[in-house]
């Protein structure tokens, strides 16, 4: 396929956003955009991870699992695409854990800046997801690498944006039985349906 | 068929294996050893993350104790036993406290206060604060849109029927995370031990205190003079306690003109009584009754007075053969 970069950055941000087209990642959204200093620590936290995820995973889907791969081609023609979750799962999980002690040798700054965010994110199926889109839609490397960081982008755009609306919804009279995840899944649905209008803008379709 | 299966488990296990070697090698060369220390007490914290030592949660707060930055006994959740064990593991001599509960110095519910304006805005006692302090007639009362309750991690805090927040003394860990909250100033910690306290915050004099509340303190000084212990102090408008020298008599909760602005958690107070057979007439109980509850000379029989009897225990405490009983006090929670 070959979707311009700027086709891809934009209809991943908007089009195809993460949180609100594709209801993934759903639960560090409500978690951590009740503040908007939270909000902005999770989606750096998850712009790294998910760049960094989507470059292994990629690796490894391309080298191991692809029918003809480099590694096994010669063995097993047909590839172990059916492992795609299993061992994709455990990259990433891995890769968190390394990411982590990498940081908390190195850059200590970022690392205690992250905190708590970037052990959570090994549970994040948003970082799943773009994994496996990125197969789906048969990018690239720099395509892949496009399109994580443009859904990362897309996550942090709309936890900032939530985290504003979250604060907002902290002081407003809502009856007892609507306060805290309830309002908080209404309003995500009314901003979901806004950004339905951006379907199909500039011919990217969802 | 047999190769697929073959082939897939050894490509995942290998995969699992690369990993793992990866990320043992990285730990070798990589791990930064976490603070013994830190660890062993964050292993003792309640883990309740509450914030009430004033860190971000008990990880935070068990990182700066092994640093040295934190004192052995800031947790108020844990108390002095926590206290202690901290210290035990730091090596350092904590004296203990007294676990403390939070308490409500005003009685000035909706049904005795006054609004002094229809308040429509935001319904929390820091937003209604802001403007000219909220609208109770009386500006040191408590306002009552429960932010105490809402904050209180324990779930501790309850708003009465009457508009005031009541105080779960069970459930309440003296975190103070409502004493920072109120705007007001209104709620305060004290020993969970103490059964009577001033229960008003209110610093006008009697007359402007009269016009907007009958439960409030009129600073008239009955109490104080009342007081056999000399343990209050008219500070202004209010009588101050003294908690070293109070003993909890209640004798100023009874004393009271407005009936109360004292609370007495120990209420209702049984009268002392002595036992005949084993009254020795040693007359210790006589001198330490401080309100002449008690007649007899020395080597006689003694006798109480009930109607001058303030249950205060005092003479319980003193005698020596146990003579001297009284019905163990009921505790009551009062908001």
């Amino acid at each position: 396929m070959n979707t311009p970069l700027l086709a891809i950055i934009f209809g991943a941000i908007f089009v195809n956003n993460i949180v609100l087209m594709r209801f993934l990642g759903l639960c560090p959204f409500f978690g951590v955009s009740t503040r908007l200093s939270t909000a902005i620590g999770m989606s750096s936290a998850v712009l790294f991870v998910m760049t960094f995820a989507t470059w292994i995973t990629w690796g490894v889907y391309h080298l191991v699992l692809v029918p003809g791969s480099v590694i096994l081609g010669g063995i097993l023609p047909q590839g172990l695409v059916f492992l795609r979750t299993v061992s994709f799962i455990l990259v990433i999980a891995s890769l968190v854990q390394l990411v982590e002690m990498f940081l908390k040798k190195f850059v200590p700054v970022l690392y205690s800046a992250l905190g708590i965010y970037l052990p959570l994110i090994t549970t994040n199926c948003a970082i799943l997801g773009v994994a496996f889109l990125v197969i789906d839609n048969k990018f690239g490397f720099l395509q892949g690498t496009i399109f994580a960081i443009g859904t990362a982008l897309g996550f942090g755009l709309v936890m900032v944006l939530f985290a504003a609306i979250r604060e907002r919804l902290e002081l407003a009279p809502i009856s007892k039985s609507f306060r805290g995840y309830p309002i908080a899944f209404i309003a995500a649905a009314l901003v979901s349906i806004a950004f339905f209008g951006f379907v199909n803008m500039f011919g990217i379709s969802p | 068929m047999g190769t697929i299966v073959l082939v897939a488990l050894a490509s995942l296990g290998g995969l699992g294996l690369i990993l793992v070697v990866i990320l043992v090698f990285a730990h070798l060369k990589l791990g930064v050893k976490p603070n013994p220390l830190e660890e062993s007490i964050r292993a003792i914290l309640p883990a309740a993350n509450c914030g009430a030592c004033g860190y971000p949660g008990c990880e935070a707060f068990a990182a700066a104790i092994a640093k040295g930055d934190a004192p052995a006994d800031a947790c108020p959740v844990g108390g002095p036993s926590l206290a202690e064990q901290i210290g035990e593991i730091m090596g350092v001599e904590v004296v203990g406290g007294e676990h403390k509960v939070a308490f409500l110095l005003c009685q000035g519910g909706n049904d005795i206060v006054a609004e002094s304006a229809d308040y429509q805005g935001i319904r929390t006692c820091r937003a209604a604060n802001l403007i000219t302090g909220g609208t109770k007639a009386c500006q040191y009362g408590c306002l009552g849109y429960g932010d105490c309750e809402e904050v209180c991690p324990f779930d501790a805090v309850h708003m009465g029927s009457n508009g005031l927040p009541i105080v779960d003394r069970s459930k309440c860990t003296g975190c103070g995370i409502c004493v920072q909250v109120c705007p007001k100033d209104v709620l305060r910690l004290i020993p969970i031990s103490k059964e009577v306290y001033l229960a008003c915050n209110s610093l006008e004099r009697g007359k402007a205190v009269r016009g907007v509340c009958k439960m409030g303190c009129h600073a008239c000084s009955i109490c104080v003079k009342m007081c056999p212990y000399d343990a209050l102090q008219m500070v202004d408008n209010l009588p101050k306690m003294d908690l070293e020298k109070c003993t909890d008599c209640g004798i100023c909760y009874a004393k009271c003109p407005v009936k109360s602005c004292f609370v007495d958690f120990a209420l209702p107070r049984p009268k002392a009584e002595i036992e005949i057979s084993r009254c020795e007439g040693n007359h210790k109980c006589f001198e330490a009754c401080k309100f002449k509850a008690i007649e007899g000379e020395p080597g006689e029989l003694h006798k109480i007075i009930p109607e001058k009897c303030m249950g205060c225990g005092e003479c319980v405490k003193a005698c020596p053969t146990g003579a001297c009983t009284q019905l163990a006090k009921v505790k009551v929670p009062v908001a």
